[in-house]
């Protein structure tokens, strides 16, 4: 019985795929507040999040019975929702080939790649960091995709190859989204911590 | 390894050969501003997981109220 509320065990999955009902509930419950929280993390605001975890799970429901496990039934779920919020943003997993952040990185560093302007101290940053309106403001300042990877790295924990199954990108172009999100942050944080080197 | 180059290992979060992770591991013993990039790294993880944990998300009557509503428009359809 155990193994059947196992939400990543064959049986629990089987019955999903069957559309029972009491598993399809043990689902929703199980994953509607992170879609929310995942939809947030993208962008959008607290409303339009809801909207889109119920569009998400509607469309799951029609898909289901497709399912045939190559992917957890999580990435399943939040592939369905960053492909709605992608396509809400018409940004789609396009990757931009330049990025003005890859030019201030690029300032940072002398021909031989030494730094010129070393980083802020951690302490500063550390502060800056965790102070939740400074990092809010400069989290809204990343493009959705970074943002999507950035979160799905970080906080959903997810390995590469999910968040590329996810986002329908290639490793190569997740480690880009991941450096612009990462550096984009950063250097946000820098400037909000009052440093000047 | 350049400083820039370990930026960018660090930044995309690269797959390093052993050979490769251990002359990053030596870069960032020796060099200070790497080393404060480093941590700076560890630090947006560390924030970006208290501000989703603290979270702008749902109250727990406002979740289930959300579940329940997804529940009854699904189970309509069986």
């Amino acid at each position: 019985m155990a193994e059947a509320w196992d939400v990543s065990s064959a049986g629990f999955i089987k019955k999903v795929v069957a559309q029972d009902a009491a598993s399809i509930e043990r689902l929703v419950r199980a994953y509607t507040r992170h879609l929310h929280n995942a939809a947030v993390g993208m962008g959008f605001d607290p409303e339009t999040a809801k909207e889109m975890v119920q569009d998400t799970w509607i469309t799951f429901y029609e898909k289901v019975p497709a399912f045939e496990g190559r992917s957890s039934v999580r990435t399943f779920i939040f592939a369905i929702l960053y492909r709605k919020g992608l396509e809400k943003c018409r940004e789609l997993a396009k990757l931009r080939k330049h990025d003005p952040v890859d030019d201030v990185v690029a300032a940072r560093f002398d021909l031989r790649g030494h730094w010129v302007r070393p980083p802020a101290s951690p302490e500063e940053f550390v502060l800056a960091a965790e102070t939740s309106e400074k990092f809010h403001a400069c989290l809204e300042k990343l493009p959705l995709t970074q943002r999507a990877a950035f979160t799905l790295k970080e906080v959903d924990d997810l390995e590469s190859e999910e968040i590329c199954n996810t986002l329908g990108i290639t490793v190569t172009n997740l480690g880009v989204l991941l450096y612009r999100a990462r550096n984009r942050l950063r250097e946000c944080l820098e400037v909000k911590s009052g440093w000047k080197s | 390894m350049s400083c820039k180059e370990v930026v960018e290992n660090l930044g995309s979060g690269k797959e390093l050969s052993h050979m490769g992770k251990l002359k990053q591991m030596a870069h960032l013993f020796m060099c200070g501003p790497c080393s404060r990039y480093w941590g700076h790294m560890r630090a947006l993880r560390g924030a970006v997981r208290k501000y989703f944990s603290d979270g702008p998300s749902l109250t727990d009557a406002e979740s289930k109220s959300l579940e329940d509503r997804i529940i009854a428009r699904l189970l309509g359809k069986t």
